[in-house]
């Protein structure tokens, strides 16, 4: 697999800092097969450092069902958006056995983009700390 | 059929998490042909115990929170209560929907969330009998 590319992490970069106006003009230029895979790796990347830091040492499971819970209620779209047993069993399988294959690929990914933003937001990261993490993210994801 | 004072003891055994005599009335119930009555006073108590909580101003972010807030810390397993299940059951007694589809996860989600909610407001025994009363007088008008 190609390394993670300085794009697909400006991609993600400007979707956490909600910018959306950028994001949307970047998410067009990966405009090839596997620039959007190598996207989604270095989602599932990130997703996996922000919960490992998050839930991974002290987390409960009611820490996880809460957390998901608070998310879905910020808003009506995310409420509807988010489906709270799947999201928890997202979650769950960065630090547990839990098998997620029985989730269909679209919705992992829809599903960890919406709860990556709201952990990243639950940080309150400035902007050297965002660049870190995305830092490791990509580390992470070009192993 | 109107609601029997045996039901409403097994109601309110079951509130107060008296197991033992719960068990035995709804054992009793079940051998009498007495559950369907029993369903309809619990449906009541829910019903009332619903908006109790959330009406008149109510958001469906309050259900989502309080929905987790259940099966985060009065759940010995979260999963034992389906989250979208359990919402839309508060959201329908709250005049949002229905939940006509439901029939066995209604009463699942229903014995798991009434004593939640019966147990937040704190009645003492004087106010249980009228949340109890209020059920019953509910249930008795409810078309056959």
């Amino acid at each position: 697999m190609m390394p993670v590319t300085a794009d697909q992490v400006a991609t993600l970069r400007a979707y956490l800092k909600g910018d959306f106006g950028e994001y949307e003009r970047l998410v067009d230029q990966l405009d090839s097969g596997a620039a959007r895979t190598g996207y989604s790796v270095l989602l599932a990347a990130a997703f996996f450092k922000a919960v490992d830091r998050r839930f991974a040492e002290n987390g409960t499971d009611a820490d996880v069902v809460e957390f998901v819970g608070h998310v879905r209620a910020r808003s009506e779209r995310l409420g509807d958006k988010i489906d709270p047993r799947i999201a928890e069993r997202l979650i769950r399988a960065v630090y547990t056995d839990e098998d997620i294959d029985d989730i269909d690929g679209e919705t992992v990914i829809g599903t960890q983009f919406l709860l990556l933003a709201a952990l990243v937001v639950d940080e309150r990261l400035d902007e050297a700390g965002l660049d870190r993490f995305l830092a490791e993210a990509r580390a992470l994801a070009d192993q | 059929m109107l609601v029997t004072d045996e039901q409403v003891a097994a109601l309110r055994a079951y509130l107060v998490d008296d197991e033992e005599e719960s068990d035995r009335l709804i054992g009793y119930l079940e051998q009498s042909g007495g559950l369907d009555g029993f369903s309809a006073l619990f449906g009541s108590a829910f019903f009332d115990a619903v908006n109790r909580r959330f009406a008149p101003t109510w958001s469906v972010a309050e259900v989502v929170r309080f929905v987790a807030t259940v099966r985060a810390h009065h759940l010995a397993d979260p999963n034992d209560l389906d989250p979208l299940n359990a919402e839309r059951l508060i959201r329908t007694a709250l005049g949002d929907g229905s939940v006509d589809d439901l029939d066995d996860e209604i009463r699942a989600a229903q014995m798991i969330l009434l004593p939640v909610l019966i147990h937040e407001e704190q009645p003492n025994p004087v106010a249980l009998e009228d949340i109890l009363a209020q059920a019953r007088r509910r249930a008795n008008s409810l078309p056959l």
